[in-house]
C-alpha cells in the first residue's frame, strides 16, 4: 500500500551526505589529533579578539543591508513609485560586482596614487580595515536581502492585508502586524543568507586586510600544523551552525501558500507623494556608490592597461572559469530540485535535515569548506586531487542552498492540488510534474542557475583551494593583482566579470517580467 | 424524481475505510463504509473537520488509508496489498479551489486529461465540453481572467472530459454567491445525469446536499452516521447528531408505551414501537397549532413569531419547554397567544437518548 517511491530521494539523499559530511569529519579528525602546542596556539586570546572582529562585521552588514534593502523592496513592489523597473534594476545590479571587485574599486579610488588622486587631484584617505570591508559588503550583499523580500512581496496575498484594513487597522498598523509577519521568512532567511557571506567571506577582508576567521585561516594553511588549521576552522563552523539552527527554530512550519494563490489579485499601488523627492535622492546616492562608481573606478583602471599579454591571459581565464561554472549550475539546479520537491510536498523530519545539509556546503565558510575537501581529497580519492572534477563537485555543494531558494519559493507557490488534478486526469506522478508543475517552476528554476553560474564564476577561496595547478580563474587573476597594489593589471578581469555578472543579471530581470 | 438502485451492482465500493494522520490524535477517518451506484449522486455531508475531504481524498487516490478497501467497479484500488495510483483509477476530482492550471488557458485546460484520445479527436472533445459549459467564448481566456463561476465550470468540464465514471466534487460550490451556487448546481446536475456520471459531493451545507445528492451519508467525528436519501434522513433520523444537523427540529423525553409516546406537549404517536423513556424527535412543521378560548384548557403560549415567507416559524412554550412549529403562510396567531399543540405525524425515536434537551 505503498503511494510513495522513496527509493531515488533516499539515493540521493545518501549521496549528498557523503559529499556534505564525509569532509568535515575529515577535518574534524585532523581537529582531534592536536597536540599541546596546537592547542595552546587556538585557545587564546588573538583567538578570542578574532572572534569578536567577526562577529561586530557580520552584525553591521546585516544592520546596513536591511536598512537599505527593506524599503526599497516595498517602495519597487508596492508604489506607484515612477520608475520603479529602472530601480530594481540598478538594485540588483550590484551583484554584478563580487565582493573582491568592490573591495579592489573602494582601495583603487584613494590613496596617493588612487583614481580620485590621478582624476581629480585629491588624495581621499584609503579606505581599508573595518569600514571598508563593512562598506565593500554591505553594497555587494543587499541585493540577497532584496530580491528575497520582492519575492515574497509579489507573492503575497493581497486579501490579506485588506483583511487587516476592513478589522480596522491604519496601513501603518497593518504594516507590523500583517506585512512583517508575513515577511518574516523571507527577512529572516535573506538576512542570514547576508550572515553568512560576511562570515564566510574570504575576497573583501583579506583585500582590506581585516583580520576574520576565513582570512586567518587562509594564511594559517601555509603553516604547516594542519591540527591547529582544523581546530581552528571548527570555530566558524560552529557560528554556522548556530545560525543554521536559529533560522531552523525560526521558520518551522511556516506554510506559506495561500488557496487561491493560482488566481489571486495584484495589488493596489501606494501614492509615493512627497516622499518621491527624497526617495529619488537616496536611490540615486546609492546606485552612484554600488554602480557607478566601482565601474567608472574599473573603466579607468582598465584604461591605463596597454599591455596586451594581459588580454591572452584574460581570454584563457574568460574560459576556464566558463567552463566550470556551467556543469556546476546545472548540476546544483537539478539535486535542488530533487530536494526541494520531496521537502516541500513530502515534509518529513528526514527532509529537513537532508535540506539543511544542503546548506552546510554553503553556509560552510568557503575556506574551511575548501581545506575539508582538501583534507579528504588528499587520503580518500588522492587521484581526484587538483582535478576539475573535484572541483566542479565542491562548487555543486557549496551553491546547492543557493539553487533551492528559488525552487522552494515557485514550490510552494504552486499549488500541490495542480498536480493531483493531473493525476487524476490519468497522469503518472512524473508526468503530471512535468506537465504542471514544471511550467510553474521555470522562473525558480533559472533563477536558481544563473545565481549558481554568477556566484561561480566570481568564486574565489574553493578556487584558489582546489583548483588545479596552472588553472587561474577571472576571480583569481583579480584577486592576486589587487593584493599586490597592481590596480591596472587587475582591471581588465575585474571589468570581465563585470560585464559577465551584469549579463546574467539583466537576464534575470528580463525573465522575471515576462 | 428519485430511483432506488440496490438491485444493480455498486459502482464504488468503500469498506471500513480508517485513516490517521498522526498517531497521538487517533483516526480522523474510522470504519467508515458506504456504496455508491451507477449514474448516483451521493453526498458525504458533516461539518468541517468531520473527515469527509479525507474520504473523498483516499478515494481520488491521494492519501492511504491505514486500512480498509476501495472497489470501483469491482476492481479492487486499495486494500492491504493493492495500490492503485491516482491516475490509474479514472476518477475525476473538482477541487475547492478548482486548481486550474495557471499556465494554461481554459481550452487548454480543458484538453489536458485527453492525451487517450487520438490527437484529432482531442479538440472535438475539448469544444463539446466548452460548449456544455458554455465557455466556448472564453477558450482562450487565461484562469486569472475569469471569475469564479467561471472557473468552477472550467474545472468541471476538465474533470468531466475524459468521462470518467466518477467524478468527486470537494465543497465545489463554497468559492460562489448565493444565487450563483444554487444556478450552478442545478446545472451541474443536469450534467451529470445527462452524462450518466456518478459523483460524489462533499459538503457542510445540508441544504446544498438534500438538492444536489440521490443519497446522503452523514458524517460526524470521522464516523458515518447515517446514510439514506434526503427524505429518510429528514424524517427519520437515527441519531440526534442526524436530527439536528438536517434542520430545526424539536426534542422531547418521553415515555413510550408501544406506538404512543407520552411527551410534555401531548401523545405522540411512534413509528416504531418501544418502551420506557425515550428521546423523540418531530419537525416542527409535524406540529399543529389552533388558538384556544377556555384558558383553563392544557395550553402553550406563543412567544416568538418569524415570518419567512413561504411559511411561517413560532416559537412556543409549554410546561417552561420551548419548541418550535412551522405553520403555512396564511395562519397568523400573535405574540401571547394560547395555542393547543397536536403531533399531526409520527415522531422518530432517537438512537442515542442523551441529556442535552437543547432544541436547535
Amino acid at each position: 500500500m505503498k503511494n510513495q517511491r522513496h527509493t531515488p530521494f533516499w539515493l540521493l539523499s545518501a549521496f549528498l551526505t557523503v559529499v556534505m559530511l564525509l569532509p568535515l569529519l575529515f577535518l574534524l579528525r585532523n581537529a582531534f589529533r592536536s597536540d599541546e602546542g596546537a592547542l595552546t596556539e587556538v585557545f587564546s586570546a588573538r583567538t578570542w579578539a578574532l572572534f569578536s572582529d567577526t562577529s561586530l562585521l557580520i552584525a553591521a552588514v546585516v544592520v546596513l543591508v536591511v536598512i537599505l534593502a527593506f524599503p526599497l523592496a516595498w517602495i519597487t513592489t508596492r508604489t506607484n513609485m515612477p520608475g520603479r523597473k529602472v530601480l530594481t534594476w540598478l538594485a540588483v545590479l550590484p551583484l554584478a560586482f563580487p565582493g573582491y571587485v568592490m573591495a579592489y574599486a573602494l582601495l583603487a579610488i584613494g590613496g596617493d596614487y588612487g583614481m580620485s588622486a590621478q582624476l581629480l587631484g585629491v588624495a581621499v584617505p584609503r579606505l581599508t580595515g573595518f569600514w571598508g570591508a563593512c562598506i565593500a559588503l554591505t553594497f555587494t550583499l543587499y541585493p540577497y536581502l532584496f530580491l528575497n523580500l520582492r519575492t515574497a512581496l509579489l507573492g503575497l496575498d493581497p486579501a490579506i492585508e485588506e483583511s487587516a484594513r476592513s478589522l480596522g487597522m491604519s496601513v501603518q498598523k497593518s504594516w507590523f502586524r500583517v506585512l512583517l509577519p508575513q515577511l518574516r521568512p523571507a527577512l529572516l532567511a535573506g538576512s542570514l543568507l547576508v550572515a553568512l557571506h560576511v562570515l564566510g567571506d574570504f575576497g573583501v577582508v583579506s583585500l582590506m586586510r581585516y583580520r576574520t576567521f576565513s582570512f586567518v585561516l587562509y594564511q594559517a594553511t601555509e603553516m604547516s600544523n594542519a591540527a591547529a588549521v582544523a581546530l581552528l576552522a571548527l570555530i566558524p563552523l560552529t557560528m554556522t551552525m548556530f545560525m543554521l539552527w536559529l533560522e531552523a527554530r525560526q521558520l518551522r512550519g511556516l506554510r506559506l501558500d495561500t488557496s487561491s494563490r493560482a488566481t489571486k489579485r495584484r495589488f493596489r499601488l501606494h501614492e509615493m507623494g512627497g516622499f518621491k523627492g527624497v526617495f529619488f535622492l537616496i536611490s540615486g546616492l546609492m546606485t552612484f556608490l554600488t554602480v557607478v562608481l566601482p565601474l567608472l573606478c574599473v573603466g579607468f583602471w582598465a584604461l591605463q592597461q596597454n599591455d596586451t599579454t594581459n588580454l591572452q591571459d584574460l581570454l584563457i581565464s574568460l574560459w576556464t572559469s566558463a567552463l566550470v561554472a556551467w556543469p556546476a549550475a546545472l548540476g546544483a539546479a537539478f539535486f535542488a530540485l530533487l530536494l526541494a520537491y520531496r521537502s516541500v510536498r513530502h515534509p518529513s523530519r528526514y527532509t529537513r535535515i537532508f535540506e539543511r545539509l544542503s546548506y552546510m556546503g554553503y553556509a560552510t565558510p568557503p575556506i574551511v569548506f575548501g581545506l575539508a575537501f582538501v583534507a579528504f581529497a588528499l587520503e580518500v580519492l588522492p587521484f581526484l586531487y587538483q582535478t576539475l572534477v573535484l572541483l566542479i563537485f565542491a562548487y555543486i555543494f557549496h551553491a546547492l542552498a543557493e539553487a533551492i531558494g528559488p525552487i522552494r519559493s515557485a514550490l510552494f507557490q504552486a499549488s500541490p492540488r495542480i498536480q493531483e488534478v493531473a493525476r487524476s486526469l490519468g497522469f503518472s506522478g512524473f508526468t503530471a510534474f512535468r506537465k504542471v508543475t514544471f511550467p510553474l517552476l521555470k522562473r525558480g528554476l533559472l533563477m536558481s542557475m544563473a545565481f549558481v553560474f554568477l556566484s561561480i564564476m566570481k568564486e574565489l577561496p574553493i578556487t584558489l583551494l582546489l583548483a588545479p595547478i596552472g588553472f587561474e580563474s577571472l576571480a583569481m587573476n583579480v584577486w592576486q593583482y589587487t593584493a599586490n597594489a597592481n590596480f591596472s593589471a587587475a582591471a581588465p578581469f575585474a571589468l570581465t566579470i563585470v560585464l559577465i555578472s551584469s549579463v546574467f543579471v539583466g537576464l534575470l530581470l528580463y525573465r522575471e517580467k515576462a | 424524481m428519485r430511483i432506488t438502485f440496490m438491485e444493480k451492482a455498486p459502482l464504488l465500493s468503500v469498506q471500513n475505510l480508517n485513516k490517521c494522520y498522526c498517531p497521538a490524535e487517533g483516526n480522523v477517518v474510522k470504519q467508515v463504509s458506504f456504496d455508491v451506484q451507477p449514474e448516483e449522486i451521493f453526498a458525504l455531508l458533516g461539518p468541517s473537520g468531520c473527515g469527509k475531504t479525507t474520504v473523498l481524498r483516499m478515494i481520488g487516490g491521494f492519501e492511504p488509508p491505514e486500512s480498509g478497501c476501495i472497489a470501483l467497479n469491482g476492481r479492487v484500488l486499495v486494500d492491504d496489498r493493492t495500490w492503485i495510483r491516482p491516475e490509474k483509477r479514472g476518477i475525476g476530482f473538482v477541487f475547492q479551489e478548482y486548481a486550474l492550471f495557471p499556465h494554461l488557458d481554459v481550452r487548454a485546460n480543458v484538453m489536458f486529461g485527453l492525451h487517450h484520445l487520438p490527437k484529432s479527436e482531442r479538440p472535438k472533445r475539448t469544444e463539446e465540453m466548452l460548449g456544455l459549459v458554455g465557455l466556448q467564448k472564453l477558450a482562450h481566456r487565461m484562469p486569472h481572467e475569469l471569475s469564479g463561476g467561471q472557473q468552477q465550470r472550467v474545472a468541471l468540464a476538465r474533470a468531466m472530459a475524459p468521462k470518467p465514471q466518477l467524478i468527486l466534487l470537494d465543497e465545489p460550490f463554497s468559492n460562489l454567491d448565493a444565487v450563483l451556487r444554487n444556478e450552478t448546481r442545478d446545472e451541474l446536475r443536469t450534467l451529470l445525469k445527462e452524462a450518466k456520471m456518478s459523483a460524489i459531493l462533499v459538503t457542510h451545507d445540508q441544504e446544498e446536499a438534500f438538492s444536489f445528492a440521490d443519497r446522503i451519508g452523514v458524517m460526524q467525528e470521522g464516523h458515518l452516521e447515517q446514510i439514506g436519501t434526503p427524505e429518510e434522513l429528514y424524517y427519520e433520523p437515527h441519531t440526534l447528531f442526524v436530527a439536528q444537523f438536517l434542520g430545526k427540529t424539536n426534542l422531547f423525553f418521553s415515555e413510550a408505551h408501544g406506538h404512543v409516546a407520552n411527551s410534555p406537549v401531548g401523545n405522540i404517536s411512534l413509528k416504531h414501537a418501544t418502551e420506557g423513556g425515550v428521546l423523540v424527535a418531530l419537525r416542527p412543521e409535524h406540529l399543529d397549532i389552533q388558538l384556544v378560548a377556555n384558558t383553563d384548557a392544557v395550553h402553550a403560549e406563543v412567544i416568538a413569531k418569524a415570518f419567512r415567507g413561504h411559511d411561517i416559524t413560532y416559537r412556543l412554550r409549554q410546561n417552561g419547554l420551548e419548541f418550535w412549529v412551522h405553520t403555512d403562510n396564511r395562519r397568523h396567531f400573535k405574540v401571547g397567544d394560547r395555542v393547543s399543540v397536536n403531533p399531526v405525524e409520527p415522531g422518530v425515536v432517537l438512537k442515542k437518548a442523551t441529556e442535552n434537551t437543547d432544541t436547535n
